[in-house]
């Protein structure tokens, strides 16, 4: 027979009934932006930048149905009299504060994998299940992504191009159009690439068999593609 | 997987291709040694419990959450594309050359006009991923995503075997949600700011610290072997393992000293370092014999030359630091706080030497990651600097660890009347 005693008389429903109402007030409450952001550490003009989105995701909504979660599955366990004698025993202050701490972390971590699910929904208006890969390529990587297929359209595999761009990050194009082969080699004046001794040197010692400049603002196109030719001028 | 992964990569350092079938015989092996170690693993798992006290609702409700996000893990490996920018540009570029090229002496890797980032990056996690994609003979999501499904299963028992070394009931609900239920390392994966290194990595560091407080309570150098070859695992995939094998190494020289087998122990750690040196000789030999590409960026240019300056970027990455530990619940839900609170509340119920041989691997990566943060003020733009969650995931389990652990030894002599047995 379990001896029942203890400073407070603790059901394990009302400690879950409480880990319900503090997990929705306290994170409504710094669901305020300018409460939240401030704490955050995140300016007012960066508030709409994707990484600091991500830095806001953990909709209230996750956390209450994560936390309905919990009742339900003590509600499962107490048709079970072994179950029953737990939920009707006592704690002491102690053990009362692991259990409303364990239940608090409990429903935070699953609100996170819950709110996933509406992220994906919200981005890609899919399940993430259902997200195909070349919707995700395009949304991470825009025009790039489609201007990357294209290229890889016109070109053969294993071409070789030297590549110019004012990307942040140059490396989007030859992960994209891989199996396409990109090289930091590119001409002063691309018109006049047969004068400049030292890009021919390194065109020919690399292979190069194009010269891309790829702008995203060039009204005539992102994909400006010249074929090289070494050999002799007529 | 880690020594499949390794000694793949030691075979390409040598010139040599890899082939699809050193997977199978790997994984042939690693199940032969599986079975003979079974009965040991059930160990790992929980105890049911005998009694119908209430402090044990702690193991349902631990379960119930850690199965959840195990159950997100599963299937964004198998449904959900990669979704990070780093692993879009950089990680399935590398795969994808490794498993054109089938080695590592390639024009990919040793020409420094190649448009390919980060040539002298480690390369464990390709290396781990390759003989999945080569089996079904592309780059594909599903098979490079094998090894984090396993990986996270591993994490679930080294969380679960965290709690059963400590002493206390209380202690062991604490322990294990706190290190179980970090959703960063389930759902770490799909978001566009983490990456797959830094995941995999927080795993090898938690496992990297249990290894070394198991040392310390059994003395068996196994242990602490295993728990350089964590760390040193970690030092392959990404620069923040170099700061957090070096603090481990100074953490078990302090707690190898101090004790009644000063020379046994530090026969071990010697021992364990020099084949530290051994394993990580090929890669820094083959490393240095990759030039520099046209690229590279140099984030330690002028620390030392603009050291006055650095200073003033202290206090923006103290707040940023700040914010990442305590205000992110969506990422570390409340690990951070209650790991601050068993540092607090624990200190002096607890030997300092072990507490702070625990604590210096992960507090050592954390002030290398200060430390980028610090200088990449001035030179990357500014919204490149506003988080370091995915490099916070690379320590955030084993600092959580190493900031609850009790050692049992110690809390026998305070609270006798509440050890369990198993």
């Amino acid at each position: 027979m379990q001896k029942r005693t203890g400073l407070f008389s603790v059901n394990a429903l009302f400690v879950t009934a409480c880990a319900v109402v503090i997990a929705w007030s306290g994170w409504a409450l710094l669901r305020v932006p300018w409460i939240r952001n401030g704490l955050a550490g995140i300016p007012t003009h960066r508030y709409t930048l994707p990484f600091n989105i991500e830095r806001q995701r953990l909709a209230p909504r996750s956390l209450f149905l994560a936390a309905c979660v919990l009742p339900v599955f003590g509600a499962v366990m107490l048709t079970r009299r072994r179950f029953r004698n737990m939920a009707l025993s006592k704690l002491d202050f102690r053990g009362a504060s692991v259990l409303l701490f364990v239940e608090m972390q409990a429903i935070v971590a699953i609100a996170g994998a819950l709110d996933l699910t509406f992220y994906y929904r919200s981005e890609y208006s899919r399940l993430p299940w259902d997200v195909d890969r070349n919707q995700v390529l395009s949304h991470l990587a825009g025009q790039a992504y489609a201007d990357a297929q294209a290229l890889r359209a016109k070109l053969p595999p294993d071409s070789r191009v030297g590549l110019h761009t004012e990307l942040v990050d140059p490396y989007i194009m030859p992960a994209l159009a891989f199996p396409i082969r990109f090289f930091d080699v590119y001409p002063r004046n691309p018109d006049k690439w047969r004068s400049e001794s030292d890009f021919v040197m390194q065109a020919k010692r690399v292979g190069l068999a194009y010269l891309l400049n790829y702008d995203l603002a060039d009204p005539g196109g992102p994909l400006k593609l010249l074929p090289l030719d070494f050999g002799e001028p007529k | 997987m880690l020594s499949q992964g390794f000694v793949s990569m030691q075979m390409m350092f040598c010139g040599l291709h890899i082939s699809g079938y050193w997977w199978f015989a790997m994984s042939f092996l690693g199940g032969v040694a599986l079975l003979v170690r079974f009965k040991p693993l059930a160990h790992l798992l929980p105890a049911s419990p005998r009694t119908t006290h209430p402090r044990e609702l702690w193991f349902y409700f631990c379960i119930v959450a850690a199965g959840c996000l195990a159950c997100w893990v599963v299937l964004s490996a198998i449904k959900i594309p990669t979704a990070d920018f780093d692993g879009l540009a950089i990680w399935s570029l590398r795969l994808k050359a490794l498993i054109r090229d089938r080695t590592l002496y390639s024009v990919t890797l040793h020409d420094p006009l190649s448009l390919t980032p980060m040539l002298r990056h480690p390369y464990l996690l390709p290396m781990v991923q390759l003989p999945y994609c080569l089996a079904v003979g592309s780059a594909a999501d599903t098979a490079a995503h094998v090894p984090q499904i396993a990986w996270y299963f591993c994490y679930l028992a080294l969380a679960f075997s965290s709690a059963r070394l400590q002493p206390t009931w209380n202690s062991r609900a604490i322990m294990a949600v706190t290190v179980a239920l970090i959703p960063a390392i389930a759902i770490g994966l799909n978001l566009e700011s983490s990456s797959e290194r830094e995941p995999m990595m927080g795993i090898l560091g938690l496992a990297s610290v249990f290894y070394l407080s198991r040392w310390n309570t059994t003395r068996v150098r196994g242990f602490l072997w295993l728990a350089f070859a964590f760390a040193f695992a970690m030092q392959q995939i990404k620069v923040e393992g170099s700061a957090f094998l070096v603090g481990l190494i100074a953490g078990a020289v302090i707690m190898g000293l101090n004790s009644s087998r000063d020379k046994s122990n530090m026969r071990d750690v010697a021992v364990g370092i020099a084949a530290l040196i051994l394993a990580a000789l090929p890669w820094e030999i083959v490393r240095r014999h990759i030039p520099l590409s046209t690229r590279d960026m140099n984030y330690t240019a002028g620390a030392v030359t603009h050291f006055g300056e650095r200073l003033r970027a202290i206090p923006p990455v103290a707040r940023v630091l700040g914010s990442e530990l305590f205000f992110r619940p969506e990422s570390y839900a409340f690990s951070p706080h209650a790991a601050l609170f068993g540092l607090i509340a624990g200190w002096n119920r607890t030997v300092a030497r072990i507490r702070v041989s625990l604590l210096l691997a992960p507090a050592l990566c954390l002030a290398a990651i200060c430390a980028i943060y610090c200088i990449r003020q001035e030179t990357l733009p500014p919204a490149y600097n506003r988080s370091f969650s995915r490099r916070m995931l690379v320590l955030m389990p084993a600092l959580v660890f190493a900031c609850i652990y009790r050692p049992r030894e110690q809390a026998d002599e305070e609270n006798a009347d509440h050890l369990t047995k198993d």
